[in-house]
């Protein structure tokens, strides 16, 4: 099925854009007012995703990273990795995969390995490996044990993420289910979440 | 001359399994105000949004019928070009504002920067507009931290600022204190001087009987009864289809001695009326 | 903002952070680009923005530079490594790569966080739009920077709302996990609920007209502004054929 990027950035989508990276804030803000051991910032990127779709979805991941790297410049750095989950996310909902709790599973391993993977690229030939957060202590065990910096700093990503990932998807998809069905219709990729059963869809 | 004619049209949401809007036609004319009238899910808000054109393009569902805005198919007019003939404010004034632009000032100005309003024209609109919305106060302030009354009345400005020659009110009083619904109310009756046509969706009835010429009643998606409003809104009928009558009409009917359109509407048309009365 | 450096064209200023990057990137050695730290603190000096200077820099960009030099100096395994103890050793390879990297990441960043820092995203949005940027991508722009102040307080006011209601928020991790969802949930309903009157609401904006748009707000350029700018090109291109010869 052809479509082109006018079909995904209608007015609806363009709309949630905004909100998408607002509730990535605001997921971030509570998760450290509720002193959580996870980094719940993209609830926003992955919700946006499963209903507008992939270029939709990347564009909420980048701009997310651009309006934080104006105050912090390294989420600049980062920002291919919010992309690419946006990205995945949106084709992962696309086709459908995560109708059933196989695709889920699946899913949210191939979310984790392209964050792990495209973050601990821009980690080590950005920041020499650092991030500044605590996982680096992880990271520099690894190091010390003889394993080379591109293999630890994978590993420590992988590690965290596979936590980071089903927490992010899973409360993205636990609020999608409660979307209502007459907002889902108004959007291009809403169709598979609609829970009214053998509904048609007039017009 | 002729400005909004409705033929025939049929609406069905998607999802859903009823039509909304049934066989619905009549012809709005240039220059009066309408009072679109009906109890709840009557299909009022929705016949506006066809209207305005926002179904089938934005709601989707399945559209049937003849739509005409000044003699054109609604369909071949574009959706930018929409807003600057058939104007739309919403009830929830807390949505209304674009989110956009981070004073009142350039928030009335953002749909004429949409159109490309040369610059000039553009302040001497929005500095208009500020003056008959008594919006001087507000100039500097983030639309986001005013109250639900001042939004209400910078979203009217901002709308009114591209001078559609329709404009359609849907419960623009109805989140409102009684002192923001009499600026509202004033707001219309300007609008009415200006030649505009109005629509309006209220349920303050008294308020109806006071501004509009014509009124439209609706019931499960039909138009069930329409004229002026001296001739529907003092006919028993109404209260039948589940609409409203003004308290003085309710009040006169029971009394039983004044027949038709002989009641009056309002507060001060019977007293009027009694004071003629007295002196014959 | 409100300083000569504020009111700066904001393509001006971003020229002159761009002829910083690529000055920092291309040039070999480290101390012309560590220098680039005091010297923009000057300039945040002149355009009263030291606070968010040294904020925002000590919150990320020192522990960042501090990390780098722990790994490479002291951990990574390199040829020329020197024990210490256990697994620490030194390493002058590693010192030369952290001051390499380092000091790269501070130029770079010291003139990013400046940059927007001194300039207002109002004045961005404008010269891009003025650049010629769609409508489309200047509304995301202004759009996100004004909806998560917003949403944030919102938050707030939910989170206080539902723990009138007895949702816990201290205790056992697990107490903490399930305050979240119901803390998060309501707002992000109700925002994307309210996006579908927003759709209207900008529809009734003539937000989708095509054509040509205006700006009832201004910004101008300055002589200044030119002056900055043609010595920014000139800087460059000197830059690079110097780099080249």
């Amino acid at each position: 099925m052809k479509r082109g990027l006018k079909y995904d950035f209608s007015l609806m989508a363009l709309v949630l854009i905004p909100v998408g990276v607002s509730i990535n804030v605001v997921g971030y803000q509570m998760s450290q007012i509720l002193k959580l051991p996870v980094f719940i910032d993209q609830i926003g990127t992955i919700l946006v995703s499963m209903i507008t779709g992939p270029w939709v979805g990347m564009v909420t991941g980048l701009l997310g990273n651009v309006v934080n790297g104006m105050i912090y410049p390294t989420a600049f750095g980062y920002a291919i990795v919010s992309m690419l989950v946006g990205f995945v996310s949106g084709f992962l909902s696309r086709w459908r995969w995560y109708s059933n709790v196989v695709g889920v599973v699946i899913g949210c391993a191939l979310l984790n390995v392209v964050s792990s993977v495209s973050a601990a690229v821009v980690t080590v030939f950005m920041f020499g490996g650092v991030t500044g957060a605590g996982t680096d202590l992880l990271t520099a065990a690894f190091v010390a044990s003889g394993q080379a910096l591109w293999d630890s700093v994978l590993t420590t990503n992988v590690i965290s993420g596979t936590v980071n990932t089903i927490v992010n998807f899973a409360i993205a998809w636990i609020i999608v289910r409660r979307i209502p069905d007459r907002f889902l219709v108004k959007l291009n990729y809403g169709l598979p979440y609609i829970k009214k059963k053998g509904a048609k869809i007039n017009g | 001359m002729a400005e909004i004619i409705l033929k025939n049209v049929n609406y069905q949401y998607p999802l859903e399994e009823k039509e909304v809007v049934c066989d619905f036609t009549y012809c709005f004319e240039q220059g009066k105000v309408y009072g679109l009238i009906g109890e709840n899910e009557s299909g009022k808000t929705t016949l506006c949004n066809i209207i305005r054109g926002f179904i089938p393009e934005l709601y989707r569902g399945k559209l049937e019928g003849e739509i005409l805005i000044n003699g054109r198919k609604i369909s071949s007019y574009d959706s930018g070009e929409l807003a600057s003939i058939v104007g739309y404010s919403f009830q929830n004034p807390f949505v209304q504002i674009s989110g956009v632009k981070d004073n009142v000032y350039e928030e009335i100005a953002y749909g004429m920067e949409n159109i490309g309003v040369p610059r000039e024209q553009m302040i001497k609109r929005v500095d208009e507009l500020v003056k008959m919305f008594h919006l001087e106060e507000l100039v500097d302030k983030n639309p986001y931290e005013l109250s639900g009354g001042q939004k209400q009345r910078v979203a009217l400005a901002s709308m009114i600022a591209l001078d559609p020659e329709v404009v359609i009110m849907d419960e623009p009083t109805s989140q409102l204190d009684p002192k923001s619904t009499e600026d509202i109310f004033e707001i219309v009756n300007i609008l009415k001087k200006q030649g505009k046509t109005i629509i309006l969706i209220e349920h303050k009835i008294d308020l109806v009987a006071e501004y509009c010429d014509s009124i439209l009643l609706m019931h499960q998606g039909e138009l069930v009864m329409h004229g002026d409003a001296k001739d529907v809104l003092t006919d028993p009928k109404v209260l039948e289809y589940g609409g409203q009558l003004p308290q003085i009409v309710l009040y006169f009917l029971k009394q039983g001695k004044l027949k038709g359109n002989e009641i009056p509407l309002t507060v001060k048309e019977a007293v009027e009326k009694i004071l003629k009365e007295a002196q014959r | 903002m409100d300083s000569r450096i504020g009111k700066l064209y904001p393509t001006t200023k971003f020229m002159i952070t761009l002829l910083v990057v690529i000055i920092s990137i291309f040039t070999p050695g480290y101390v012309l680009q560590y220098i680039m730290f005091p010297a923009f603190l000057i300039i945040s000096l002149m355009a009263g923005t030291t606070k968010q200077f040294l904020n925002a820099f000590f919150k990320s960009i020192f522990i960042i530079i501090l990390f780098i030099f722990a790994m490479q100096v002291f951990i990574i395994t390199n040829e020329d490594q020197t024990p210490i103890w256990g697994f620490i050793h030194f390493s002058q390879a590693g010192l030369a790569t952290s001051l390499s990297m380092t000091s790269k990441i501070t130029a770079i960043a010291s003139a990013i966080m400046t940059f927007f820092e001194t300039t207002k995203v109002k004045d961005i949005t404008y010269a891009l739009e003025y650049a010629g940027t769609p409508r489309k991508v200047t509304f995301l722009i202004s759009s996100t920077i004004q909806l998560i102040p917003q949403m944030s307080s919102l938050s707030k006011t939910i989170t206080d709302a539902q723990k009138s209601r007895g949702i816990e928020t201290e205790g056992g991790l697990m107490t903490r996990i399930k305050a979240f969802v119901p803390m998060l949930g309501p707002l992000v309903l109700s925002s994307i609920q309210q996006t579908e009157e927003r759709v209207l609401a900008l529809e009734s904006r003539a937000f989708s007209a095509k054509g040509k748009k205006t700006s009832i707000y201004v910004l101008h350029k300055t002589g200044l502004d030119i002056v900055l700018e043609v010595l920014s090109v000139i800087l460059l291109m000197g830059y690079v054929v110097w780099r080249v010869m």
